[in-house]
């Protein structure tokens, strides 16, 4: 059941991380080539700044599910020393329950937020607002289900040692 | 008018609704700050018509988000007004909107304000709320939009050739710049200032105020009164909100909106002359193209604006718009 | 203030304490708010409303392109060239590498806008070096802990790119301003790494056997780096691009210099460096999100206009009030990392002082000095937590190590916050202000 749900995880980080890199490259390419195209050819094309704010969003809701999954949020561990083992495992516990209620409100505004502006359309793309809302919910989402496999994963196996603080695995 | 003004009551009666109202700008100053006029006689209109029972609260300084934002709040009723929002915000709701954006269409201010305080503003007013659930309580149309750039005076449209003109994404503008032969380069606000005075860009257009707001007129040399555009900036009741009101309340809201609007265009036009003075003294070169040169502007963006726009716009709005404006005019009697 | 708001902020606080990750206690805090507070259950679609326009800001698109091309720039040896290059300057004075270690966090921050790729780019190098020449452990990741600081205070720089767009300040004229400043801590650092020479017993560290064209070779493999501020700055400052465009040109020229003047940039490590750029970004737009939505608590709460008239009524003079703001920042940053600082208090801040005749670019440049002291503070100090992390040694001889170069830093951030001309001339020269 865990592996099952632990490879499932590795599957949908797969597909977010090469996501999330693939749009991170489009938006690197689209705001130089606007340089290049205003400097040398005297044109700007109108829609580059509003595709790579929006896509941005989606990058981040994308990679911000890998930290979940990859444990590599930012803590203060300072006191982590001080606490007696068991009582960290509870507290961890406490934690995960309380991120998954955030996501889990999370996603369920996202979804109202994308479905209410769905018939309005942006500035310059002028595509429909959902595409760029979606990106809050299916973030949450698989926010959500990692922390629920990190979860399980704990309950079952014991939460890992980690010796190191996690500003190491983290990513700032 | 300063006599009449008195703070926005903060205090908190249990029995007293409170209106939110946001806004992108400050507080506190008539002169500097646009919508602090309208607050406060909007204000005091309401607590006298319906004896304290609803008090406007006001949060400036995009204290609660950004215009985009605030529209987007106001739709769903986490606050009931905004101000300072322009036509362009409602455009992805009820892109008809988009009529009143097209280019050399009020031939002066009057008109335009006769047009949209009329049968016209109320009934796109009443066709925005029904699809966005966001209703236009003020028109304010206040000011022309004007080409301003650092390369060489406009006088036609070939003056235009060649030049990088900011303008905000939207497709008129695009395509209205674009007919006159210049590059249009979508810059943020925030960036704009920077980019006129490095060269990123040439020029931008807006009104005088909305120059002296971003102090574009430090890093801009010449500024041509080709008044493409009435800049109209709008304040939006929640729909929702506004059709619950009981309908003496909503009398009183309407005459509240009315009043504000009537003082704080009388504030813009007080300051409009003062505001191109402001420009030229800061050594802007203003020209006013001629009749012969005017209809230049409006031959060259006519066709390409028109096509785009009728993408957007339901035939009938064009019709009406014409129409109101002939009538306008018969009444204010000749253009300008 | 009322209950529904202490709550928060003993939410925050209490959840941050416990060892929450950081994100989520600020998501945490702000959510509360939407249960506790009487009516504002039906308000809850701000929360994901306002964490997406939070996000949505066009300027903060060069925090990723800015992270990615340093993440480039490290990747492709370019550290290891500074060093080198710094080595050359001033490893042969007595404390050499201490001052390399300085001089190098210079020239790094030219090329990136962040502390933390500072301390872990550069950090296991310097302080094996500095381990190597006899130096401690503890004083070699003190000092490179410290010298960490001064890189975003020299542009490029993330949190100037973040106060900026909070406080609609233009980003050229804040990285502008930081450069002086920056500069300054550096020499701030080089001061007290001089007077220890003297108390000390620190070794010089020349490069042996130097010829004229080991020197040319050192001088053109750094080359390519040293450019990087110099074609930032230049092209904002000469108008071929805006300081957001500036980013991508960053990317683009770090690419280049990968693939044809190193020939080191491979495909795969490519790919890994974005990944691991958009797993940075994201963290701090998380923040930024859930921030966005406790700032947005605050003014609907009216914190801001309430903050202002108490400011006002206390009628301090402004250097009175710079002083306890000051204070309060640094107390802050005892608990709350820079980000959060400057979207909690930036947009509060910012107008008040204004007001009170402080120039936003200067206000700016203390607000992010402090914030970068912040990294440098127990129990909440990332730096030093990186800093332990890369060189093994503990928190607490880091924190005593790194207690002199502290002082050092508040020296330079008085001179800031009363002599504006320090931050102010730089963009008044190229009329950025
Ligand atoms: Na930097
Ligand atoms: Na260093």
């Amino acid at each position: 059941m865990l592996n099952v749900l632990e490879k499932t995880a590795d599957i949908l980080g797969w597909i977010a991380s090469t996501m999330a890199r693939l749009m991170l490259i489009f938006i690197a390419a689209i705001l130089f080539l606007q340089v290049v195209l205003r400097y040398v050819f005297l044109f700007s094309l109108p829609w580059p700044e509003e595709a790579a704010r929006y896509l941005m969003i989606w990058v981040v809701m994308l990679a911000g599910s890998l930290l979940i999954k990859d444990d590599q949020l930012v803590t203060v561990d300072f006191f982590d020393k001080l606490w007696p083992r068991r009582l960290l495992v509870a507290r961890n516990v406490l934690f995960r329950v309380l991120l998954a209620g955030l996501l889990g409100v999370l996603f369920w505004q996202g979804i109202d937020l994308a479905t209410f502006s769905a018939n309005r359309t942006t500035v310059a793309l002028q595509i429909s607002w959902f595409w760029p809302y979606l990106a809050i919910p299916v973030g949450a989402g698989l926010m959500l289900f990692h922390m629920l496999v990190l979860a399980l994963r704990d309950l079952l196996r014991g939460p890992p040692e980690h010796h190191e603080p996690t500003v190491l695995r983290a990513e700032i | 008018v300063g006599a009449v003004l008195s703070p926005v009551s903060s205090h908190d009666a249990r029995a007293q609704e409170i209106v939110k109202f946001a806004t992108v700008d400050c507080e506190g100053d008539i002169v500097d700050c646009p919508y602090y006029a309208y607050t406060e006689i909007f204000n005091q209109v309401l607590e006298a018509g319906t004896s304290g029972r609803y008090t406007l609260q006001v949060f400036p300084n995009s204290q609660l988000g950004d215009l985009e934002s605030l529209t987007e709040q106001t739709a769903r009723g986490i606050i009931q007004m905004t101000a300072g929002q322009n036509a362009g915000q409602l455009a992805g709701y009820y892109p008809s909107i988009q009529i009143v954006e097209m280019p050399y269409t009020f031939p002066s201010l009057e008109v335009g304000r006769a047009v949209m305080q009329g049968e016209f503003g109320q009934d796109l007013s009443d066709a925005v709320a029904e699809a966005s659930g966001i209703r236009i309580i003020s028109w304010l149309p206040s000011a022309f939009r004007s080409f301003a750039n650092n390369v060489r005076p406009i006088k036609t449209p070939k003056d235009m050739e060649g030049l990088k003109i900011r303008v905000q994404p939207v497709p008129i503008h695009l395509a209205m710049v674009e007919a006159l032969g210049a590059s249009a380069t979508p810059i943020a606000w925030g960036e704009l200032y920077n980019a006129l005075q490095t060269g990123v860009v040439d020029g931008q257009e807006n009104a005088p105020y909305v120059i002296l707001l971003g102090h574009l007129e430090e890093v801009q040399k010449f500024y041509t009164l080709d008044n493409h555009l009435l800049n109209m900036p709008l304040v939006f009741i929640n729909e929702e909100f506004y059709q619950g009101l009981s309908e003496e309340d909503r009398e009183v809201f309407d005459r509240a909106a009315r009043l504000a609007t009537y003082s704080m265009l009388g504030i813009i036009a007080a300051k409009e002359t003062q505001d191109l003075k402001k420009i030229a003294d800061a050594g802007v070169e203003i020209y006013s193209p001629t009749p012969e040169e005017f209809q230049q502007f409006v031959e060259a963006t006519r066709e390409p604006v028109r096509k785009v726009l009728e993408e957007k716009v339901d035939a009938e709005w064009f019709d009406k718009l014409d129409a109101a404006i002939k009538n306008a005019q018969a009444e204010i009697g000749g253009t300008n | 203030m009322d209950g529904s708001l202490l709550v928060i902020i003993g939410l925050l606080f209490g959840l941050l304490l416990l060892g929450s990750p950081v994100i989520f206690a600020i998501g945490f805090a702000g959510l509360a708010y939407f249960l506790v507070e009487p009516g504002m259950l039906s308000m809850l679609p701000i929360f994901a409303h306002k964490m997406f326009t939070g996000m949505d800001v066009f300027i903060w698109l060069s925090i990723p392109l800015f992270i990615m091309a340093g993440e480039i720039m490290t990747s492709i040896g370019m550290t290891d060239r500074l060093l080198g290059f710094s080595r050359l300057l001033v490893g042969s004075f007595r404390g050499g590498l201490a001052y390399v270690n300085v001089v190098g966090s210079m020239l790094f921050g030219g090329v990136s806008g962040s502390a933390l790729a500072d301390i872990s780019a550069l950090g296991p190098v310097e302080i094996e070096m500095m381990k190597k020449d006899g130096y401690r452990a503890d004083f070699a990741a003190a000092l490179t802990v410290s010298s960490a600081v001064q890189g975003p205070i020299i542009p490029p720089s993330i949190p100037f790119i973040i106060f900026s767009s909070l406080t609609q300040t233009s980003v050229a004229a804040l990285f502008l301003a930081g450069a002086i400043p920056g500069i300054l801590i550096g020499a701030a650092l080089m001061a007290v790494v001089f007077v220890m020479t003297r108390l000390g017993n620190f070794p010089a560290n020349p490069i042996g056997n130097l010829t004229f064209v080991k020197i040319v070779r050192i001088v053109l493999e750094a080359m390519w780096a040293l450019l990087m501020p110099v074609i930032i700055i230049g092209g904002i400052v000469s108008g071929i691009f805006t300081a957001t465009e500036a980013a991508a040109v960053a990317v683009a020229y770090a690419v280049l210099i990968g693939v044809v003047a190193y020939r080191n940039l491979t495909l795969r490590k490519f790919w890994a460096i974005v990944d691991r750029t958009a797993r940075t970004s994201a963290s701090i737009y998380l923040i930024v999100g859930f921030a966005t939505i406790i700032s947005w608590i605050l003014a609907n709460e009216r914190v801001p206009s309430e903050l202002g008239a108490l400011i006002e009524g206390a009628n301090l003079p402004v250097w009175a009030l710079l002083l306890m703001i000051n204070l309060f920042f640094l107390i802050n940053g005892l608990w709350i990392g820079d980000s959060v600082q400057l979207l909690l208090f930036a947009p509060l801040f910012t107008p008040i002082l204004a007001a009170m005749g402080v120039d936003p670019v200067h206000f700016g440049v203390i607000m992010v000095m402090n914030v970068m002291i912040g990294l440098l503070t127990p129990p909440y100090g990332l730096a030093l937590y990186l800093g332990s992390a890369v060189s093994g040694e503990s928190l607490g001889a880091i924190v005593r190590q790194s207690l002199p170069f502290l002082l050092a830093c508040l020296f330079v951030l008085l001179l800031v916050t009363y002599i504006p001309a320090i931050s102010l001339t730089l963009p008044r020269f190229f009329g950025f202000i």
